[in-house]
């Protein structure tokens, strides 16, 4: 009987395995947006918003009061971060977690020695193969007039015209759900939340992915560097966290040259017990909030001016003493607003890699 | 590996010494591959073949099109296509230095140059002691072959196991080791001195390798109605693709892999007929997640009337997408990332051997099949290929055959269109 136990024992117990590669993209965003789900440690609340519903960040007690999605429309939030010392403001429109750095991909675009063309580019996969990436390298082909517009919809169709290809630059188009655009109020104006710096709306264009019609947002050229052998390179992107891993609802800190970098590895940065975020005193009800969630947010000076402090809503400084003083404030504070400063003040038993990887395209940075 | 070769080499010269007949391979009984010990006649025999190859491949002698930057490039083309031999290798597997994801063959290396191959040289050993009802089989082969990189000659323990047969009066067999698949027709070719054509269809690849486990064996013949029914079922650690694709000498996940035949025959004088039905189902062994499963399902025919042979062949293979860690082959370093995949096709073959031989001619055949696939890995376009493939086979002097076939390779949707058609020829000498 123990030799049976054994063998049951041997058949039910394989091998340790890894961890369960993931993907999330807008489309999950969307679906899971009203869920008290997280992913890659980011709250899916945060990720997307359907029609009517709250935009994330830009709701009590971030703003002053609740801003509603516009009915026509559903949104991918724009995220306030913070880089090279200037708010920022970013869009999150993939995750992977425990997953292999993703791939650059081709996309076909057409080009005529005539007229101009409104062929709809050409995407190599779309969002359901494992192999998805919004990171895309332009192949141009050139095409003669007489060709129908939109004759060609796949990339077989594209390799079998035998028609010449040029390579071209890096761009970055996330795949989204056709009724998806940046979240917002009116469908039209779209701006940062907790300082309204306006945010320029994005290409929301059709392309096709083997035949069939899909939308994309366009971020833009060169918004992504790679390497000679087409990989992506990651750079870090920060987020605050509390020591058992809670992140912080603080804006993250993008790396410096934000707007060539699009894939961020995640790193958590918990906060040293001297640090404190920066939140005006006439801001009560946003400090009881993040005070709630167990950040470290010291008294300010309330003869800071509102304009003064807008800029420095929820940045964390090394030595927060500097918030009680306006006269010294903003200039004697030591701000944790960029990558360089972060990794020169915090060192590496406080910034911790994690296996998530997130596509956050830079919208906007400075502007105050 | 190279010792294990070496020390089959010096077993087989002492067995050579004593062995004055030549055997014949057994691969090719009705029963699949189970080789008939009561007919040895002596305890120790050793057996083998040697394949001499000559192709040559059109185009870059890949699938893979120059231009398209699709990754990964096994995924958008089908790297299996320009087959040169009898194992599957193909002429060349160069994605031009794309990413591929472990969906590769082995090559032969030799683009579109024409060129003298050594396909295989096999070496089969045979231990069946009179006195007791046990058999053990081993075979070991060996690849020369040459890569971008240098000699890459390969060493193969391709079957070894033990085979019980516990009654005398009845066909059942237990096997434990290495040994052939027992899903669908084709691995009973996949020996290329047993297989009538050159080259395999373009579903052996999900049905034809060799796996490492328990088989059960048994045949009940109904003599009244010259019928036979029979059941081959194996439980194994990879089930049935062939090792370029998936490990076969661990289990990744811990379960074994379910597969199973049912075949009925009927053996009359002037018309033999064969029809079975195969499945398989157990967890993935090219990942390690033990909830990504393999299922498939497959139906054979196999009909011999006045020299005309028909044989065909079903498949429909689904894969679900291991969601942990890395993917692994048999070929060496790995793969990223598990994806879902399915697959349906097959094959049909039409072969002639002519009515008459002599001491010296043992037969002509000529063939001619239709191999068709449908491929495709999760959220990727859907590959649909097919393939002609014309040719004869000529034996002589009982231990010489001599082949030749054209292969015409075909992209019907999906694939770029590519010129990777191979002309082939072996010769193979068994022994």
């Amino acid at each position: 009987m123990k030799h049976v136990w054994w063998v049951l024992v041997l058949l039910a117990c394989g091998p340790s395995t890894s961890p369960e590669a993931e993907t999330w993209t807008s489309r999950e965003f969307l679906s899971q947006a009203k869920t008290d789900k997280s992913f890659g440690g980011l709250p899916t609340r945060r990720l997307g918003v359907n029609s009517g519903d709250v935009i994330p960040w830009r709701e009590v007690p971030f703003e002053t009061q609740d801003s509603v999605q516009v009915s026509s429309e559903r949104g991918l939030p724009v995220w306030p971060a913070f880089a090279e010392g200037h708010t920022a403001s970013m869009l999150i429109t993939e995750i992977w977690q425990d997953h292999p750095t993703p791939w650059v991909q081709p996309v076909y675009q057409f080009r005529s020695t005539g007229a101009a063309r409104s062929d709809r580019g050409i995407f190599a996969v779309g969002v359901d193969s494992t192999f998805y990436t919004p990171y895309w390298r332009a192949e141009w082909v050139m095409v003669t007039d007489e060709l129908a517009t939109d004759a060609l919809t796949s990339v077989t169709d594209v390799l079998n015209s035998k028609l010449p290809v040029s390579q071209g630059a890096m761009v970055v188009c996330p795949i989204v759900p056709r009724d998806v655009f940046l979240a917002s109020t009116d469908g039209k104006t779209v701006v940062r939340p907790l300082t309204g710096e306006p945010v320029t709306a994005l290409k929301h264009a059709e392309a096709w992915v083997d035949g069939t019609a899909v939308t994309y947002l366009g971020i833009g050229i060169d918004r992504q560097t790679v390497t000679d052998k087409e990989l992506p390179i990651e750079t870090p992107i920060y987020f605050f966290v509390r020591s058992d891993g809670q992140t912080y609802s603080l804006p993250p800190v993008l790396p410096d040259e934000p707007t060539r970098h699009s894939l961020h590895r995640r790193y958590n940065v918990t906060l040293p017990g001297t640090f404190g975020v920066f939140v005006p005193s006439a801001r009560p009800e946003l400090r009881q909030f993040l005070e709630a969630e167990g950040a470290p947010v010291p008294p300010a000076d309330p003869l800071i001016a509102e304009a003064t402090a807008r800029p420095y809503l929820l940045r964390v400084a090394s030595n927060p003493s500097c918030f009680t003083k306006a006269a010294d404030f903003p200039a004697s504070c030591h701000w944790f607003d960029s990558q360089s400063a972060l990794e020169a003040t915090v060192g590496q038993d406080v910034r911790f890699r994690t296996e998530v990887l997130i596509t956050a395209s830079t919208l906007q940075v400075g502007g105050m | 590996m190279k010792s294990a070769w070496l020390l089959l080499c010096l077993l087989s010269l002492t067995a050579a010494a004593e062995e004055e007949t030549v055997a014949v391979d057994e691969d090719n009984a009705p029963a699949g591959y189970t080789p008939g010990e009561s007919s040895q006649s002596e305890a120790l025999q050793l057996t083998g073949y040697l394949d001499v190859g000559f192709a040559k491949a059109f185009g870059n002698g890949s699938s893979f099109v120059t231009g398209d930057t699709r990754v990964p490039a096994d995924y958008g083309s089908d790297a299996f296509a320009p087959a040169v031999n009898s194992r599957g290798d193909v002429a060349s597997t160069n994605a031009q230095g794309r990413f591929t994801n472990g969906f590769l063959p082995r090559s032969v290396g030799i683009d579109n140059k024409p060129s003298f191959l050594l396909n295989t040289v096999s070496a089969d050993l045979r231990y069946a002691p009179k006195q007791v009802p046990l058999f053990v089989f081993v075979r070991a082969q060996a690849m020369p072959r040459f890569s971008p990189t240098g000699d890459a000659t390969r060493f193969d323990l391709q079957q070894a196991f033990g085979k019980l047969t516990p009654f005398s009066s009845q066909e059942f067999a237990v096997s434990l080791g290495k040994f052939d698949s027992v899903f669908g027709i084709e691995y009973l070719e996949n020996e290329a001195n047993i297989r009538t054509n050159i080259t395999p269809s373009l579903i052996a690849r999900y049905t034809t390798g060799h796996s490492l486990g328990l088989k059960v064996f048994y045949r009940l013949q109904f003599p009244a109605i010259w019928s036979a029914l029979s059941l081959n079922i194996a439980g194994t650690n990879d089930g049935t693709r062939v090792e370029a694709l998936v490990p076969a000498s661990a289990s990744l996940v811990g379960v074994p892999v379910g597969t199973a035949r049912l075949g009925y025959e009927l053996n009359l004088k002037e018309v033999q007929v064969k029809l079975g039905v195969s499945g398989l189902y157990g967890a993935r062994n090219d990942q390690q997640d033990p909830g990504a499963l393999q299922r498939a399902f497959g139906a054979d025919l196999r009909v011999n009337v006045a020299g005309l042979s028909l044989a065909g062949e079903f498949l429909r293979l689904v894969d679900s997408r291991g969601e942990r860690g890395l993917k692994y082959t048999g070929q060496s370093g790995t793969a990223e990332i598990p994806s879902g995949f399915g697959v349906w096709g097959g094959w049909v073959r039409l072969a002639y051997t002519l009515p008459f031989t002599t001491e010296r001619f043992n037969g002509l055949t000529v063939y001619g099949r239709y191999d068709r696939r449908h491929g495709q890995f999760e959220g990727y376009t859907e590959l649909v290929t097919d393939r002609i493939t014309a040719g004869f086979r000529v034996d002589v002097f009982e231990m010489l055959a001599i082949k030749g076939e054209y292969l015409f390779n075909r992209e019907i949707s999906g694939a770029p269109r590519v010129d990777n058609d191979v002309v082939t020829g072996s010769v193979v000498l068994t022994w």
